[in-house]
Protein backbone atom coordinates (compact mmCIF):
# COMPACT_ATOMS: atom_id res chain seq x y z
CA UNK A 1 0.00 0.00 0.00
CA UNK A 2 1.23 3.50 -0.83
CA UNK A 3 2.19 5.43 2.10
CA UNK A 4 -0.65 7.85 1.83
CA UNK A 5 0.44 9.92 5.00
CA UNK A 6 3.64 11.23 3.06
CA UNK A 7 5.55 13.55 5.59
CA UNK A 8 4.71 16.76 5.44
CA UNK A 9 6.40 19.40 3.17
CA UNK A 10 8.78 21.67 5.59
CA UNK A 11 9.43 19.82 8.35
CA UNK A 12 6.64 18.82 10.65
CA UNK A 13 7.92 21.29 13.43
CA UNK A 14 7.81 24.19 11.43
CA UNK A 15 4.93 23.92 10.39
CA UNK A 16 3.01 22.13 12.97
CA UNK A 17 0.47 24.66 13.68
CA UNK A 18 -1.05 25.08 10.30
CA UNK A 19 -3.54 27.66 11.19
CA UNK A 20 -0.79 30.04 10.95
CA UNK A 21 -0.02 29.92 7.38
CA UNK A 22 -3.61 30.54 6.81
CA UNK A 23 -5.05 33.95 5.01
CA UNK A 24 -7.43 35.92 7.81
CA UNK A 25 -10.30 35.61 6.24
CA UNK A 26 -10.70 31.88 7.28
CA UNK A 27 -8.09 31.96 10.05
CA UNK A 28 -10.42 31.56 13.11
CA UNK A 29 -12.18 28.63 11.29
CA UNK A 30 -9.00 26.98 10.28
CA UNK A 31 -7.89 27.43 14.06
CA UNK A 32 -10.77 26.05 14.98
CA UNK A 33 -10.26 22.99 13.19
CA UNK A 34 -7.07 22.47 14.08
CA UNK A 35 -7.71 22.81 17.59
CA UNK A 36 -10.54 19.72 17.18
CA UNK A 37 -8.69 17.86 15.20
CA UNK A 38 -5.33 18.00 17.26
CA UNK A 39 -7.30 17.08 19.80
CA UNK A 40 -8.86 13.66 17.88
CA UNK A 41 -6.44 12.84 15.96
CA UNK A 42 -4.77 10.01 17.90
CA UNK A 43 -7.95 8.83 19.37
CA UNK A 44 -9.25 8.63 15.96
CA UNK A 45 -6.27 6.61 14.86
CA UNK A 46 -6.73 4.07 17.38
CA UNK A 47 -10.32 3.58 16.95
CA UNK A 48 -9.69 2.92 13.70
CA UNK A 49 -7.32 0.51 14.55
CA UNK A 50 -9.70 -1.25 16.58
CA UNK A 51 -11.94 -1.72 13.65
CA UNK A 52 -9.16 -1.99 10.90
CA UNK A 53 -6.11 -3.96 12.74
CA UNK A 54 -4.03 -2.79 10.55
CA UNK A 55 -1.85 0.69 10.62
CA UNK A 56 -2.01 1.72 7.57
CA UNK A 57 -5.62 1.21 7.12
CA UNK A 58 -6.09 3.09 9.60
CA UNK A 59 -3.95 5.67 8.78
CA UNK A 60 -5.56 6.17 5.70
CA UNK A 61 -9.27 5.79 7.34
CA UNK A 62 -8.62 9.29 9.63
CA UNK A 63 -6.57 11.32 6.92
CA UNK A 64 -10.06 10.72 4.79
CA UNK A 65 -12.23 11.56 7.46
CA UNK A 66 -10.14 14.61 7.98
CA UNK A 67 -10.23 15.57 4.99
CA UNK A 68 -13.99 15.07 4.04
CA UNK A 69 -14.85 16.43 7.58
CA UNK A 70 -13.29 19.94 6.19
CA UNK A 71 -14.41 19.79 2.97
CA UNK A 72 -18.18 18.68 3.61
CA UNK A 73 -19.00 20.07 6.82
CA UNK A 74 -15.94 22.85 7.46
CA UNK A 75 -19.12 25.35 7.76
CA UNK A 76 -21.00 23.90 9.91
CA UNK A 77 -21.44 24.42 13.72
CA UNK A 78 -17.91 23.37 15.67
CA UNK A 79 -20.09 21.53 18.34
CA UNK A 80 -21.51 19.48 15.47
CA UNK A 81 -17.78 18.11 14.28
CA UNK A 82 -17.01 15.10 16.46
CA UNK A 83 -20.20 12.99 15.49
CA UNK A 84 -19.93 14.53 12.12
CA UNK A 85 -16.21 13.09 12.24
CA UNK A 86 -16.79 10.15 13.47
CA UNK A 87 -19.70 9.39 11.01
CA UNK A 88 -17.32 9.65 8.58
CA UNK A 89 -14.41 7.66 9.86
CA UNK A 90 -17.46 4.73 10.65
CA UNK A 91 -17.90 4.76 6.99
CA UNK A 92 -14.70 4.97 6.29
CA UNK A 93 -13.97 1.80 8.69
CA UNK A 94 -16.89 -0.04 7.18
CA UNK A 95 -15.79 0.65 3.82
CA UNK A 96 -12.41 -0.73 4.00
CA UNK A 97 -13.78 -3.78 6.05
CA UNK A 98 -15.72 -4.68 3.18
CA UNK A 99 -13.68 -4.32 0.73
CA UNK A 100 -11.05 -6.51 2.73
CA UNK A 101 -13.99 -8.86 3.19
CA UNK A 102 -14.51 -8.84 -0.46
CA UNK A 103 -11.34 -9.33 -1.65
CA UNK A 104 -10.78 -12.07 0.81
CA UNK A 105 -13.65 -14.26 -0.15
CA UNK A 106 -12.56 -13.50 -4.01
CA UNK A 107 -9.05 -14.49 -3.69
CA UNK A 108 -10.53 -17.77 -1.62
CA UNK A 109 -12.11 -18.99 -5.14
CA UNK A 110 -8.85 -18.69 -6.94
CA UNK A 111 -6.51 -20.43 -4.15
CA UNK A 112 -5.84 -23.75 -3.55
CA UNK A 113 -7.52 -25.13 -0.97
CA UNK A 114 -4.48 -27.32 0.27
CA UNK A 115 -2.20 -25.20 0.51
CA UNK A 116 -1.64 -25.85 3.72
CA UNK A 117 -2.38 -22.03 4.83
CA UNK A 118 -4.67 -21.29 7.71
CA UNK A 119 -6.86 -18.34 6.98
CA UNK A 120 -5.79 -16.59 10.69
CA UNK A 121 -2.19 -16.36 8.87
CA UNK A 122 -3.62 -14.23 6.47
CA UNK A 123 -5.19 -12.09 8.86
CA UNK A 124 -3.34 -8.47 10.51
CA UNK A 125 -1.67 -8.71 13.36
CA UNK A 126 -3.35 -7.43 16.64
CA UNK A 127 -1.40 -4.26 16.39
CA UNK A 128 1.11 -1.79 14.96
CA UNK A 129 4.49 -4.41 14.84
CA UNK A 130 6.85 -0.85 16.13
CA UNK A 131 8.61 -2.46 18.88
CA UNK A 132 8.55 0.62 20.97
CA UNK A 133 5.00 0.99 20.77
CA UNK A 134 4.38 -2.88 21.39
CA UNK A 135 6.40 -2.98 24.64
CA UNK A 136 4.92 0.09 25.85
CA UNK A 137 1.13 -0.46 25.21
CA UNK A 138 -0.33 -2.16 28.39
CA UNK A 139 -2.17 -6.36 28.32
CA UNK A 140 -4.72 -4.02 29.08
CA UNK A 141 -5.15 -2.48 25.63
CA UNK A 142 -4.26 -5.38 24.03
CA UNK A 143 -6.86 -6.92 25.64
CA UNK A 144 -9.59 -5.23 25.08
CA UNK A 145 -8.48 -4.97 21.22
CA UNK A 146 -9.07 -8.56 21.14
CA UNK A 147 -12.38 -8.42 22.93
CA UNK A 148 -13.74 -5.46 21.54
CA UNK A 149 -12.92 -7.63 17.62
CA UNK A 150 -14.97 -10.49 19.05
CA UNK A 151 -18.28 -8.03 18.88
CA UNK A 152 -20.22 -7.47 15.81
CA UNK A 153 -19.39 -4.31 14.09
CA UNK A 154 -22.35 -2.30 15.55
CA UNK A 155 -22.08 -3.46 19.07
CA UNK A 156 -18.04 -2.17 18.65
CA UNK A 157 -19.17 0.62 16.91
CA UNK A 158 -22.03 1.86 19.84
CA UNK A 159 -19.21 1.09 22.34
CA UNK A 160 -16.04 2.72 21.26
CA UNK A 161 -18.04 5.85 20.49
CA UNK A 162 -20.17 5.56 23.78
CA UNK A 163 -17.48 4.63 26.47
CA UNK A 164 -14.43 5.58 24.63
CA UNK A 165 -15.23 8.59 23.00
CA UNK A 166 -17.88 10.06 25.16
CA UNK A 167 -20.43 10.43 22.52
CA UNK A 168 -23.91 10.85 24.06
CA UNK A 169 -26.61 8.47 22.90
CA UNK A 170 -27.99 11.15 20.20
CA UNK A 171 -24.61 11.54 18.91
CA UNK A 172 -23.75 8.59 18.64
CA UNK A 173 -27.45 7.82 16.94
CA UNK A 174 -25.84 10.23 14.54
CA UNK A 175 -23.01 9.05 13.87
CA UNK A 176 -24.27 5.40 13.21
CA UNK A 177 -26.97 6.63 11.52
CA UNK A 178 -29.11 4.47 13.67
CA UNK A 179 -32.24 5.49 16.41
CA UNK A 180 -31.59 6.19 19.96
CA UNK A 181 -32.89 2.85 20.70
CA UNK A 182 -30.16 0.84 19.00
CA UNK A 183 -27.55 2.76 20.01
CA UNK A 184 -28.77 1.74 23.60
CA UNK A 185 -29.35 -1.95 22.39
CA UNK A 186 -26.08 -2.24 20.75
CA UNK A 187 -24.60 -0.42 23.79
CA UNK A 188 -25.97 -3.03 26.38
CA UNK A 189 -24.84 -6.12 24.46
CA UNK A 190 -21.53 -4.84 23.86
CA UNK A 191 -21.05 -4.36 27.69
CA UNK A 192 -22.47 -7.60 28.14
CA UNK A 193 -20.28 -9.56 26.34
CA UNK A 194 -17.30 -7.48 26.78
CA UNK A 195 -18.10 -8.01 30.49
CA UNK A 196 -17.56 -11.76 29.63
CA UNK A 197 -14.66 -11.83 27.53
CA UNK A 198 -13.33 -8.62 30.10
CA UNK A 199 -14.37 -10.69 33.67
CA UNK A 200 -10.53 -11.34 34.67
CA UNK A 201 -9.10 -7.87 33.47
CA UNK A 202 -12.01 -5.88 35.16
CA UNK A 203 -12.05 -8.05 38.51
CA UNK A 204 -9.62 -5.84 40.23
CA UNK A 205 -11.42 -2.56 39.17
CA UNK A 206 -13.92 -0.11 41.11
CA UNK B 1 -32.34 -4.97 43.97
CA UNK B 2 -28.86 -5.88 44.98
CA UNK B 3 -28.02 -7.45 41.88
CA UNK B 4 -29.23 -4.56 39.44
CA UNK B 5 -26.71 -2.48 41.54
CA UNK B 6 -24.81 -5.33 41.23
CA UNK B 7 -24.93 -5.64 37.70
CA UNK B 8 -24.41 -1.81 37.19
CA UNK B 9 -21.26 -1.90 39.39
CA UNK B 10 -19.67 -3.89 37.20
CA UNK B 11 -21.02 -1.93 33.94
CA UNK B 12 -19.22 0.60 35.52
CA UNK B 13 -16.10 -1.07 36.15
CA UNK B 14 -15.60 -2.60 32.45
CA UNK B 15 -16.39 1.28 31.44
CA UNK B 16 -13.82 2.19 33.93
CA UNK B 17 -11.01 -0.59 32.47
CA UNK B 18 -11.98 0.51 28.82
CA UNK B 19 -11.47 4.12 29.28
CA UNK B 20 -8.21 3.60 31.20
CA UNK B 21 -6.63 0.94 28.64
CA UNK B 22 -7.85 3.35 25.71
CA UNK B 23 -6.22 6.00 27.57
CA UNK B 24 -2.94 4.26 27.62
CA UNK B 25 -2.93 2.83 23.91
CA UNK B 26 -3.68 6.55 22.90
CA UNK B 27 -0.33 7.78 25.00
CA UNK B 28 1.73 4.94 23.81
CA UNK B 29 0.78 5.82 19.62
CA UNK B 30 4.62 5.88 18.37
CA UNK B 31 6.33 8.75 16.99
CA UNK B 32 6.29 8.12 13.61
CA UNK B 33 2.54 7.48 13.47
CA UNK B 34 1.78 10.79 16.13
CA UNK B 35 4.09 12.98 12.88
CA UNK B 36 1.70 11.21 10.39
CA UNK B 37 -1.83 12.29 11.96
CA UNK B 38 -0.52 15.71 12.28
CA UNK B 39 0.95 16.33 8.61
CA UNK B 40 -2.78 14.69 7.77
CA UNK B 41 -4.15 17.03 10.36
CA UNK B 42 -1.99 20.08 8.19
CA UNK B 43 -3.55 19.20 4.46
CA UNK B 44 -7.11 19.23 6.19
CA UNK B 45 -6.83 22.65 8.21
CA UNK B 46 -4.87 23.94 4.44
CA UNK B 47 -7.78 22.90 2.89
CA UNK B 48 -10.31 24.37 5.38
CA UNK B 49 -8.58 27.98 4.58
CA UNK B 50 -9.01 27.06 0.99
CA UNK B 51 -5.47 26.58 -0.24
CA UNK B 52 -5.60 24.99 -3.39
CA UNK B 53 -4.10 21.74 -1.69
CA UNK B 54 -4.58 18.62 -3.41
CA UNK B 55 -7.84 17.04 -1.71
CA UNK B 56 -7.83 13.59 -4.11
CA UNK B 57 -8.12 10.87 -1.49
CA UNK B 58 -6.24 8.14 -1.83
CA UNK B 59 -7.88 5.04 -2.79
CA UNK B 60 -7.32 0.98 -2.77
CA UNK B 61 -6.54 -0.20 -6.27
CA UNK B 62 -10.48 -1.30 -7.76
CA UNK B 63 -10.49 -4.81 -8.44
CA UNK B 64 -8.91 -6.12 -11.89
CA UNK B 65 -12.13 -6.61 -14.58
CA UNK B 66 -11.48 -10.28 -14.14
CA UNK B 67 -11.44 -10.70 -10.67
CA UNK B 68 -14.96 -8.62 -10.36
CA UNK B 69 -16.21 -11.09 -13.22
CA UNK B 70 -15.23 -13.98 -11.67
CA UNK B 71 -16.45 -13.65 -8.57
CA UNK B 72 -19.92 -12.19 -9.57
CA UNK B 73 -19.79 -15.74 -11.90
CA UNK B 74 -19.18 -17.72 -8.80
CA UNK B 75 -21.61 -15.80 -6.62
CA UNK B 76 -24.18 -16.77 -9.31
CA UNK B 77 -23.11 -20.39 -9.57
CA UNK B 78 -23.29 -20.61 -5.61
CA UNK B 79 -26.43 -18.66 -5.18
CA UNK B 80 -28.26 -20.87 -8.12
CA UNK B 81 -26.92 -24.12 -6.50
CA UNK B 82 -28.11 -23.21 -3.36
CA UNK B 83 -31.69 -21.65 -3.86
CA UNK B 84 -32.27 -24.45 -6.88
CA UNK B 85 -34.30 -26.96 -5.40
CA UNK B 86 -32.77 -30.88 -5.57
CA UNK B 87 -34.76 -33.46 -6.92
CA UNK B 88 -36.12 -34.94 -3.46
CA UNK B 89 -37.32 -31.60 -2.54
CA UNK B 90 -40.58 -32.11 -1.79
CA UNK B 91 -43.61 -30.45 -3.57
CA UNK B 92 -45.91 -27.85 -1.62
CA UNK B 93 -44.01 -27.39 1.66
CA UNK B 94 -45.63 -24.40 2.74
CA UNK B 95 -48.65 -26.80 2.82
CA UNK B 96 -47.22 -29.65 4.62
CA UNK B 97 -45.64 -27.42 7.24
CA UNK B 98 -49.13 -25.86 7.83
CA UNK B 99 -50.55 -29.28 7.81
CA UNK B 100 -47.94 -30.33 10.97
CA UNK B 101 -48.93 -27.05 12.11
CA UNK B 102 -52.82 -27.72 11.78
CA UNK B 103 -53.36 -24.12 10.78
CA UNK B 104 -54.76 -26.02 7.48
CA UNK B 105 -57.87 -23.87 6.38
CA UNK B 106 -61.14 -25.90 6.89
CA UNK B 107 -62.39 -25.74 3.59
CA UNK B 108 -59.43 -27.51 1.93
CA UNK B 109 -58.48 -24.26 -0.04
CA UNK B 110 -55.03 -24.37 -1.15
CA UNK B 111 -52.38 -22.27 0.73
CA UNK B 112 -50.82 -19.14 -0.23
CA UNK B 113 -47.25 -19.48 -0.12
CA UNK B 114 -46.29 -18.02 3.58
CA UNK B 115 -44.21 -15.08 2.13
CA UNK B 116 -42.13 -14.06 -1.12
CA UNK B 117 -38.29 -15.14 -1.37
CA UNK B 118 -37.35 -11.61 -0.80
CA UNK B 119 -39.49 -11.50 2.29
CA UNK B 120 -36.17 -12.68 4.02
CA UNK B 121 -34.54 -9.25 4.47
CA UNK B 122 -37.21 -8.34 6.68
CA UNK B 123 -36.26 -7.78 10.10
CA UNK B 124 -38.66 -9.75 11.60
CA UNK B 125 -37.23 -12.86 9.43
CA UNK B 126 -33.74 -11.86 10.18
CA UNK B 127 -34.59 -12.38 13.90
CA UNK B 128 -36.34 -15.92 13.11
CA UNK B 129 -33.04 -16.75 11.23
CA UNK B 130 -30.74 -15.57 14.35
CA UNK B 131 -32.86 -18.04 16.44
CA UNK B 132 -33.07 -14.92 18.89
CA UNK B 133 -28.99 -14.70 19.95
CA UNK B 134 -28.13 -11.53 19.43
CA UNK B 135 -25.16 -11.64 17.88
CA UNK B 136 -25.95 -13.75 15.06
CA UNK B 137 -28.95 -11.08 14.16
CA UNK B 138 -26.07 -8.73 14.54
CA UNK B 139 -24.01 -10.60 11.53
CA UNK B 140 -27.20 -11.03 9.84
CA UNK B 141 -27.76 -7.57 9.28
CA UNK B 142 -24.01 -7.36 8.34
CA UNK B 143 -24.08 -9.70 5.77
CA UNK B 144 -27.50 -7.68 4.53
CA UNK B 145 -25.40 -4.46 4.59
CA UNK B 146 -22.56 -6.25 2.68
CA UNK B 147 -24.17 -7.31 0.05
CA UNK B 148 -26.11 -4.34 -0.69
CA UNK B 149 -22.53 -2.23 -0.44
CA UNK B 150 -21.18 -4.83 -2.93
CA UNK B 151 -24.47 -4.16 -5.35
CA UNK B 152 -23.29 -0.86 -5.22
CA UNK B 153 -19.65 -0.69 -6.06
CA UNK B 154 -19.63 0.10 -9.63
CA UNK B 155 -15.87 -0.53 -9.82
CA UNK B 156 -17.22 -4.36 -9.16
CA UNK B 157 -20.08 -4.33 -11.72
CA UNK B 158 -20.25 -7.16 -14.35
CA UNK B 159 -21.37 -4.50 -17.40
CA UNK B 160 -18.37 -2.40 -16.32
CA UNK B 161 -16.80 -0.76 -19.90
CA UNK B 162 -13.42 -2.55 -20.83
CA UNK B 163 -10.44 -0.61 -20.76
Amino acid sequence: MSDTLSPSVGGAEAADDASAQIDAPSRSCAQDMDRFLREIEARAYRIAMLGLRNRDDALDAVQDAMLRLVRRYGRRPSDEWRPLFYRILQNRVRDLQRRRRFRTAVLGLFTDADDGREPIDEAPGPAHADPLEQTSATSAMAALEQALAALPARQREAFVLRCLEGLDVAETAAAMRCTEGSVKTHYSRAVHRLRALLGAHIGGEG
Amino acid sequence: MSEIHSDSARDAALERFARRAFADGVDAVDADTCARLASARRRAVAAAAGRGVDLRLPRLAPAPAWVAAGAAAALVVALAAVLRPGPDAPAGTDARVAQDLDVTPADGAPLEPIAPPDALASPADLELLAGGVPDVLDVLEEDLEFYAWLEQQPELAMDREGP
